[in-house]
């Protein structure tokens, strides 16, 4: 059987018989110039590429649900974060518990290290990962915010949906933690 | 509000970006678009169904974005006048051919012929006459195969050329993604940017110069993929080059461990970490090998021998930058083997030779 360009499947008929609203192209607008900054984030909070891609289909789905309520949205980069940040709190909540099954674990985190990264530098980030891993979520999410996003104190409180003062003791909490692995 | 700990900051300077790859943002993309159809589907019953079809609406709306995002704009075009012009043609009287999956391909002659042989949910498998440019919608579930004579190319979402040259062999060359291509018993991969004539002509039993031309351009090749970070395709080129690409030199060896490891093949590894222990034990790097291979052992439950190789870290640099950290896993790796004696060895060597650490008052405290 010779291949019939002119004959498409159903589906791409469909395709190519549906308008393109102007909705539509805001929308695929917005996937392009966000989904790398959502991957950042998630791969920032996670720290495990296997979950990235899900986290990013999960915060665009989100968009796209709630995208007329947002058309005047103005910062949409942090309303794009704090969706990232509700879906990773979920996954490493699941995480943890599945932890205690021992299910989930073995995870290189000084596989996260450049090629420039000293064996040294590895070592620290493999130990920071693993000492993130046993910390609360709530006291994780705000402190990688804050020193591994890079995040201003009052948008790591809007993220976490919690008061500054709140968000500023769970990143001393967390840092003080993380500082006992220093002295090990 | 404390500040950020000196050697916490610079190993968060050295952590890896993800590699949101642009071939990995269209297979998000369209993964997306299928959990949103899911979505949709589930949405339509009476009381949401003015919802369901305004997002079934907007949804069916962002597949052909989905193409335009692809760049394939005006392939898009192409087929949509064909759909209309003539829908019973044996063969395009345009050079572009819509195939049943979205995906497109560009006769380059007009003697050029595409023929579909299998179409399924899990292959497409086509054979070509002459030459064809392919743009083809990534589908993980779905095999996309182009046959030309002995010469088949698979492939996995990506834009590339075959051509049936008058010597009865066959070009291909990529230019996005990545295609597996298969003649008799062998098969290679050629990543975007490459292009190649296969069957590729051996070298004679006896042109020692063309062997070590080839091998010296395979260690170019898979050498300058993993120092770009593209590890996958280092261990593809790697692969295809065999052990001669790999000097007896520490640097490259430990240079084919890394692009094993971060490729996930973290057993094929072992052999090169291995030669820098035993060949250049003299060599700083040799204590750091000594470490990875503990741990890839580690990663692959060889408890034991990750114990002996933390313990060969130790030995070759009792003094260096890893020896505690090495001791910690030694001990840890002796004792998950079922080995208690040579743990409590080890540990009371520890606590001996850094006493005042926080890890050897620990073990002091336990025992």
């Amino acid at each position: 059987m010779t291949v019939r360009p002119s004959r498409p499947s159903r589906s791409s008929q469909l395709r190519l018989a549906t308008p393109v609203s102007s909705e539509q192209v805001r929308l695929s607008q917005l996937y392009r110039e966000h989904s790398g900054f959502v991957a950042r984030v998630a791969q920032r909070l996670l720290a495990r590429d296997s979950d990235v891609d899900d986290v990013v289909q999960d915060v665009f789905l989100e968009l796209m649900k709630q995208f007329r309520s947002l058309a005047e949205q103005q910062n949409l980069r942090g309303w794009l974060t704090t969706v990232a940040v509700r879906v990773a709190c979920k996954r490493l909540r699941r995480r943890r518990l599945l932890s205690r099954f021992g299910l989930g674990g073995g995870v290189d985190y000084e596989l996260l290290a450049t090629s420039e990264a000293s064996p040294e530098e590895r070592a620290v980030l493999g130990r920071l990962y693993r000492t993130l891993d046993r910390l609360p979520v709530e006291l994780r999410v705000a402190w990688s915010l804050r020193y591994i996003h890079g995040e201003r104190l009052d948008a790591v409180a809007q993220h976490c949906d919690c008061s500054l003062a709140t968000a500023k003791r769970r990143i001393a909490r967390a840092a003080e933690v993380i500082e006992e692995l220093n002295h090990d | 509000m404390t500040d950020l700990n000196g050697s916490v900051r610079s190993a968060l300077a050295r952590q890896r970006d993800v590699d949101w790859s642009e071939q990995r943002n269209r297979r998000v993309e369209l993964a997306l678009l299928r959990r949103a159809n899911r979505s949709v589907r589930w949405a339509a019953n009476p009381k949401s169904r003015p919802v369901a079809m305004a997002m079934a609406a907007c949804l069916l709306g962002l597949l052909p974005l989905a193409h335009l995002w692809h760049g394939s704009r005006s392939a898009v075009h192409a087929v949509s006048a064909q759909v209309t012009q003539a829908p019973n043609a044996a063969r395009a009287s345009s050079s572009e051919l819509a195939l049943p999956d979205g995906s497109h391909a560009r006769l380059a002659t007009p003697a050029s012929r595409v023929t579909l042989q299998r179409h399924s949910q899990t292959e497409l498998r086509l054979s070509l006459t002459g030459e064809a440019r392919f743009e083809v919608v990534l589908n993980p579930a779905r095999r996309f195969i182009v046959s030309v004579g002995q010469v088949s190319v698979e492939v996995l979402g990506t834009v590339f050329t075959v051509t049936e040259r008058s010597d009865g062999r066959v070009r291909v060359a990529v230019e996005r993604g990545r295609v597996g291509v298969s003649w008799s018993e062998h098969q290679l991969f050629l990543t975007a940017g490459s292009d190649g004539v296969f069957p590729p002509l051996a070298p004679a039993a006896d042109d020692s110069a063309a062997a070590a031309t080839a091998a010296l351009v395979a260690r170019e090749s898979w050498q300058n993929l993993a120092r770009a970070g593209a590890m996958t395709s280092a261990w593809d080129a790697l692969s295809q080059a065999g052990a001669p690409a790999v000097r007896d030199l520490p640097e490259e060896l430990l240079l084919a461990a890394d692009v094993a490891r971060q490729s996930g093949h973290p057993g094929e590894a072992v052999a090169h970490l291995n030669r820098v222990i035993t060949r250049h034990s003299a060599d700083p790097r040799a204590s750091v090998a000594a470490f990875t291979l503990g741990r890839v052992e580690g990663s692959l439950g060889h408890a034991g021998r990750a114990a002996a190789a933390f313990e060969r870290c130790v030995r070759l640099a009792p003094r260096g930058a890893l020896v505690q950290e090495a001791y910690a896993r030694g001990i840890e790796a002796w004792r998950s083997s079922g080995q208690s004696e040579a743990a409590s060895r080890l540990a009371r060597e520890f606590v001996s030779a850094f006493p005042d650490s926080a890890q050897a008052k620990r073990l002091a405290g336990a025992r």
